[in-house]
């Protein structure tokens, strides 16, 4: 994974792509198997490619409440 | 810099995780990188570049790079808080299980009727899979009862059920009897503080993150040099030493080839060597610092946090 972190740092074309079509970039990085696991995981079964990005990333910005440490 | 994986071949076989439960942790894992950064992390990401600029003399493209790698990072961080919460307890522990470790003969080598006090940084995923692959060391009978301090009020387990405790314990991954968090948001420093000297008087294995907040420099603080700057942290760990005269172990988790991560524990520090307290806590967190965020600034915490003077 901290190779898709290195490559999201460094590459704007790779980070645009991440964000608009990150379940085609999940299957092409050897990531795709575990996408319905995900959905069940966090009852979004009918979230779609982005949406499913932006509701997980909604729901994990409200882990932390605005505060950094 | 690294490279796109380019098949799933390439990826690390983790003994004792099931191959869908894997898929799912990666996959999570790779979605939650996928939103573009936020406003509050848009903000967190421009006071880490000038922090990186001013400690390691980065030019502005690296501070950028590295400082894009610490929001990454902390995406990755939110995203194993949530399977903490979240994932059914028998994939947590199949994560935990597939933690390296390195370098345990320094935990086992602790003279364990003196009680241990472990430090650690706010790098890589420092809160979750570490605390949980030591409550579930202890559980195992590999170290003594385990005391994580930390406070609450950030992530929120202080509200985790008791069900959840419950299928914790059942699946073996953690005993309430060798483990408990004390919460210095529940408890109040003074009380918590006196419930730490308490559990390491007894012999316990403490762990704590001194770096949870920073200090204006004052001479009374801890000293970390980070590269060309100097923080100050609070003297909490030190004072602890003082009171219960216990050996100090840094100790931390880092990214582990593919998708696995290690838990890293390094030499002791002690009292007994001839150094006074403040000098023990202050040697095992500047080894942490070197072997951390010296060798990859990315994943720790402290670049978002305003803390540089101008």
């Amino acid at each position: 994974m901290q190779y898709i972190i290195d490559q999201a740092a460094s590459e704007p074309d790779f980070r645009q792509r991440l964000a608009e079509n990150p379940l085609g970039v999940a299957r092409s990085v050897g990531y795709g198997d575990g996408i319905e696991g995900v959905k069940d995981l966090l009852d979004l079964r009918d979230a779609q490619s982005n949406e499913l990005c932006e509701r997980l990333h909604l729901r994990l910005s409200r882990l932390y409440s605005g505060k950094w440490i | 810099m690294g490279k796109l994986l380019g098949s799933a071949e390439a990826r690390t076989v983790h003994p004792g995780a099931s191959d869908k439960a894997w898929a799912t942790y990666c996959s999570a894992r790779l979605l939650a990188l996928g939103a573009p950064l936020d406003d509050l992390e848009q903000a967190a990401m421009a006071r880490a570049e000038v922090s990186l600029q001013r400690c390691f003399g980065f030019d502005s493209a690296a501070a950028a790079y590295h400082a894009r790698r610490c929001l990454l990072f902390r995406r990755e961080h939110l995203i194993h808080e949530s399977f903490v919460l979240d994932m059914p307890v028998s994939q947590v522990l199949q994560i935990i299980d597939s933690v390296v470790v390195v370098g345990l003969e320094q935990l086992l080598h602790v003279n364990k009727s003196r009680g241990l006090l472990l430090v650690s940084l706010h790098y890589s995923l420092y809160s979750s899979l570490l605390w949980l692959w030591l409550a579930r060391a202890a559980a195992r009978g590999l170290i003594g009862r385990f005391t994580v301090f930390m406070r609450s009020g950030y992530m929120a387990y202080g509200a985790v059920s008791e069900h959840r405790w419950e299928q914790a314990e059942r699946s073996g991954l953690l005993s309430r009897e060798s483990f408990a968090l004390v919460d210095r948001t529940e408890s109040g420093p003074s009380a918590a503080a006196r419930e730490l000297v308490s559990r390491l008087r007894r012999g316990d294995v403490v762990l704590l993150f001194p770096d949870a907040s920073f200090l204006p420099q004052n001479d009374k603080a801890i000293k970390l040099s980070i590269g060309r700057q100097t923080v100050s942290l609070p003297r909490g760990a030190a004072w602890l030493v003082q009171a219960v005269q216990c050996p100090v172990l840094p100790v931390y988790l880092r990214p582990h080839e593919v998708d696995g991560h290690a838990v890293v524990f390094g030499a002791a520090h002690d009292t007994r060597a001839g150094l006074d307290p403040g000098s023990v806590v202050q040697g095992a967190l500047q080894h942490l610092v070197h072997d951390t965020v010296m060798a990859d600034p990315g994943p720790w915490q402290g670049w978002v946090r305003d803390w540089l003077p101008q």
